[in-house]
């Protein structure tokens, strides 16, 4: 059994500077859970005080039922992948694998038994001779996670192990990384700034601001129901669009007001803007690129929800074409279906789609939670 | 055939009444048994004393060790002042006849010197990494790995240790979060680390007074630090920031505002990045010197 506990975990430098605030997360055997967040937010200080290679200022730390605060990281039963982790220059791939079980003092015969069956599950046993020079990027990357699978780790920790990669070859490890998963059956703890890579691999997301927590959820939960502004623009790309809205009631509708635009709210937003009071408020409305609809059986199906534009980029990506046009101060981005009519600069109308629209309170930047 | 290990032994106990290591040479000048492998004596030399080229070419050759091979010299520095651990870990990168250019520098400090097929520094880069790998994944232990240039011959290995040496210490003022510190990335902070505290205070008194005082708010620092990072771009600097582009502007002003620089100009920025790095160095300085 590999789950992890950490409760209350605080990391506080000697300059005062606090990168991690209480954090707090029970993680399940064999779950893929991936820290995502901005550069600085605390994701890759967590993971190296589970690794137990930065100290924990405060809160405790368990793997299984051991409280590990003061275990050696070479006792935790762990096996790390970092970015930075290039192979050792002079060995050959087998060597190189095999480096930590011989530090171990492990029977011959056991190292190349679990050296061979490492390089079997990563299809690189026909590379075992080879000097990583000879190697590409992906293979490389390949061996790197060898290293640590022989090691038959409680929980795999990876630190942005991609992110030296092109953006075709992140793709395929991506792929082999969450076949690994399988396979392998292990807990792992996967750090990330993509939010694209967070999102195809995880079970679970801790999305991570300024050494905060945001939420925590699945990639599914966080995309649909994010919590806060902060989730809300990092999750998803392109990113929503967020939109200062004041929420006002006319003749009997509540409307929500933007850059001379008006859409009127359905009746389960409009209940709850009254009783939450936030009737001649402002607020952040947020709503995604797919939501906002070209064609006309919405526009004649929802008049109320349509908005003017006049597109100001048009980006055609195959599948589907990305619009960006300005209303005010705002800018919005639309995505739609290739056969789209719009080219820059023609004016047109979208409709958008309030019954998945997101509002977030002006002051705390909180979602504010649909009454049913 | 001479008792070898009676021969070390004697050594062993002239060197603990001497306090010096012992070589003995044969008649053709070639050392033929010692306390110290004669390159980890010249190695220690080079790191630890303010040696000269020339000093350390003379004792190479009182000690029969003519030819380095290709080198690049790394300081692995850790938090821990026990280093056998990782001294351990470390040596096994090394072959046999290899493992006497790893010694220990100073505490918490281990200075390694591996032959490389070539003085390329993509190479080194790798060394580096290696280092990292293996101390962290496998000793458990936090390091940060310093270079500077590679060697071919005991002449050039003081040179080698010195920016190194600076390497290191400007990694410990102005790269904290950095692991791995190749000096020629590192050149200006090298520079700055080196200049006397008089010059410091005198340069700040030249300075907006911002930076003689507290400095400026933890988040326009951030800001600043981030656009230099990203070569000025200010649409990469937002986006890293998570921050809107008019968020970015307003906090430009107001660093404009405070310091009278404009860090979308590459003059101003140039010039920030300078004082910034020299009220630094003042400070740690002031507190007990880092070098």
């Amino acid at each position: 059994m590999a789950s992890l506990s950490l409760q209350h975990i605080y990391k506080k430098y000697d300059n005062g500077f606090e990168a991690v605030k209480d954090f707090n997360l029970e993680i399940e055997d064999k779950e893929f859970i991936i820290f995502v967040g901005p550069s600085g937010c605390g994701k890759s200080t967590t993971l190296r005080m589970i690794a137990g290679l930065e100290e924990i200022s405060s809160g405790d730390l368990f793997i299984g039922e051991k409280k590990v605060n003061d275990v050696e990281p070479k006792d935790r039963d762990i096996a790390m992948v970092f970015q930075s982790y290039a192979l050792y220059p002079h060995m050959t791939v087998y060597d190189n694998m095999a480096f930590g079980l011989k530090l171990r003092k492990l029977p011959k015969d056991e190292i190349d038994r679990k050296v061979h069956n490492a390089a079997k599950i990563l299809d690189i046993e026909h590379l075992l001779d080879r000097k990583p020079k000879a190697l590409s990027g992906g293979q490389r990357q390949r061996v790197a996670m060898g290293r640590a699978i022989v090691r038959n780790p409680k929980v795999f920790l990876m630190d942005e192990p991609l992110s030296n990669l092109d953006a075709k070859l992140r793709v395929q490890m991506r792929i082999e990384i969450s076949k690994l998963h399988q396979e392998l059956g292990t807990t792992i703890i996967y750090v990330t700034h993509d939010q694209t890579e967070a999102m195809t691999l995880g079970t679970r997301i801790v999305v991570m601001k300024e050494g905060i927590v945001q939420q925590v959820d699945t990639p599914l939960n966080l995309y649909n129901h994010p919590a806060n502004k902060f989730v809300a623009g990092f999750i998803g790309s392109p990113q929503m669009n967020m939109i200062d809205a004041e929420i006002k009631k006319e003749g009997g509708k509540v409307v929500a007001a933007f850059a001379g635009n008006q859409v009127t709210l359905p009746e389960d937003w409009a209940k709850t803007m009254e009783q939450g009071g936030y009737i001649g408020k402002a607020v952040t409305l947020g709503i995604r690129p797919e939501d906002l609809h070209d064609d006309d059986s919405w526009l004649s199906e929802h008049p109320e929800w349509v908005i003017p534009a006049k597109i100001r980029v048009y980006e055609l990506l195959g599948a589907e074409v990305f619009l960006y046009f300005d209303e005010g101060d705002t800018s919005f981005t639309a995505r739609v279906r290739p056969n789209t009519y719009a080219r820059t600069g023609t004016e047109m109308k979208f409709a958008l789609d309030l019954e998945h629209v997101h509002f977030f309170d002006k002051e705390t930047e909180l979602a504010v939670e649909k009454k049913a | 055939m001479p008792d070898h290990r009676r021969l070390l032994e004697l050594l062993e106990e002239y060197k603990r009444e001497c306090g010096q290591d012992v070589f003995l040479k044969g008649e053709d000048g070639r050392v033929v048994a010692s306390t110290c492998a004669p390159a980890a004596v010249l190695l220690r030399a080079a790191v630890t004393e303010q040696i000269s080229s020339k000093e350390l070419r003379r004792r190479a050759e009182m000690l029969g060790e003519e030819a380095t091979g290709n080198r690049c010299l790394f300081l692995l520095e850790t938090e821990k002042q026990d280093l056998s651990g990782v001294k351990d870990v470390v040596a096994g990168l090394f072959g046999e006849d290899e493992k006497h250019f790893l010694i220990e520098a100073e505490p918490g400090i281990l200075a390694a010197a591996p032959r490389m097929d070539e003085l390329d520094p993509e190479e080194f880069r790798e060394m580096a990494e290696g280092f990292l790998a293996v101390s962290e994944g496998e000793a458990g232990v936090n390091v940060r790995v310093a270079y500077g240039s590679g060697f071919s011959c005991w002449e050039e290995l003081p040179d080698a240790c010195r920016k190194a040496r600076l390497a290191l210490s400007a990694g410990r003022i102005f790269y904290r979060e950095r692991r791995i510190l190749p000096y020629s990335e590192l050149e200006l902070a090298a520079f700055v680390v080196q200049l006397p505290p008089d010059f410091c205070r005198e340069f700040l008194k030249q300075m907006p007074p911002v930076f003689a005082g507290d400095g400026l708010e933890e988040e326009l620092v951030r800001t600043a630090a981030a656009l230099l990072e990203n070569r000025l771009n200010g649409a990469e600097t937002a986006r890293q920031l998570y921050i809107h582009r008019n968020t970015l502007t307003y906090r430009l002003d107001k660093i404009k505002k405070l310091t009278g620089w404009d860090l979308r100009r590459f003059e101003d920025a140039a010039a920030y990045s300078l004082a910034m790095m020299i009220a630094q160095v003042g400070k740690e300085k002031s507190d007990g010197s880092i070098l």
